[in-house]
C-alpha cells in the first residue's frame, strides 16, 4: 500500500468515525453534544501531513500513474463537488425564500458537507483506480 | 485504465534476464513496483517515455515487449456472427 493508498483509507476511516460518533451521540444524547465531535474531521488535514510522499532511499514512490491516479481523483472529487455546492446554495433558497431568511447554521453545512464529499469521492476514486487490495506480485 | 489490447513480455524478458525482480526493474527505469505490476498484469498502459526506458533496460526494441492486439469491436463480433471470432483463430 502507497501513500496514496494510505492517506485514502485515512480520510475515509476518519470521516466514517466522525459521522458515526456525532451521529449516534446526537441521537442518543442532544444535538449540542453531537455536533462539535464534527470537529474531528480536521483530523483529515493530519493525514495527509503524515502519509505525504516520502522518497524511499535510493528510489522513487511516485511516478507517472501515480501523477495520472491523483489528477483523475481531483477531477472526479470536482466533478462531485460542483453539483453538490450549486444544489446546496439553491435548495436554501427554494426553502426558505418565502421566511426570507436562511439559518445561518446552513452556511458551515454547505462548505462542511462539499468538503467531506469532495474528500470521501477523491478517496474512493485513489483506491479503485489502485485497486482495492495492493495486490503484491513477486519481489 | 484497463488496456486489454495492449499485451507485454516484460515477466518474461525479466526472467530471461537474470531473473530480475520488479523491484529492480522499477529502479532502473525510475517507477514503482506497483506501476511496473500493473503494466506486467495489462492493468496500466505505460507512457511512451516508459515504453521506451523498458525496453532499454531489457536491450530489445520495443516492440519486442509491448504488441497492440487490435480486437473487433464488441458490437462487430455480434454482427458477424462467429465469422470475427474465426479470424482469430
Amino acid at each position: 500500500m502507497n501513500s496514496a493508498q494510505k492517506f485514502a483509507w485515512s480520510n475515509l476511516i476518519i470521516i466514517g468515525i466522525t459521522l458515526t460518533l456525532s451521529g449516534t451521540i446526537t441521537l442518543l444524547f442532544a444535538p449540542q453534544h453531537g455536533i462539535p465531535l464534527i470537529g474531528l474531521l480536521g483530523l483529515v488535514g493530519i493525514s495527509s501531513a503524515v502519509f505525504r510522499k516520502r522518497r524511499r532511499r535510493g528510489g522513487i514512490n511516485f511516478d507517472e500513474r501515480d501523477r495520472l491516479i491523483y489528477e483523475r481523483s481531483l477531477t472526479a472529487a470536482h466533478l462531485v463537488f460542483w453539483p453538490f455546492f450549486v444544489a446546496a446554495c439553491m435548495l436554501p433558497w427554494l426553502v426558505f425564500r418565502s421566511s426570507g431568511s436562511v439559518p445561518v447554521y446552513m452556511l458551515p453545512m454547505i462548505l462542511g458537507g462539499g468538503g467531506v464529499i469532495a474528500i470521501v469521492v477523491q478517496s474512493l476514486a485513489i483506491l479503485l483506480q489502485y485497486g482495492w487490495r495492493d495486490k503484491d506480485g513477486d519481489k | 485504465m484497463a488496456t486489454n489490447e495492449l499485451k507485454n513480455q516484460i515477466r518474461r524478458l525479466r526472467f530471461e534476464n537474470g531473473e530480475m525482480t520488479q523491484q529492480q526493474l522499477a529502479d532502473k527505469t525510475g517507477v514503482t513496483r506497483q506501476t511496473i505490476l500493473a503494466i506486467e498484469a495489462g492493468k496500466y498502459a505505460p507512457s511512451l517515455p516508459l515504453a521506451f526506458r523498458i525496453a532499454k533496460t531489457f536491450g530489445v526494441p520495443i516492440e519486442a515487449v509491448f504488441q497492440y492486439e487490435d480486437k473487433p469491436a464488441k458490437n462487430t463480433r455480434q454482427t458477424n456472427g462467429g465469422q470475427a471470432a474465426d479470424k482469430d483463430s
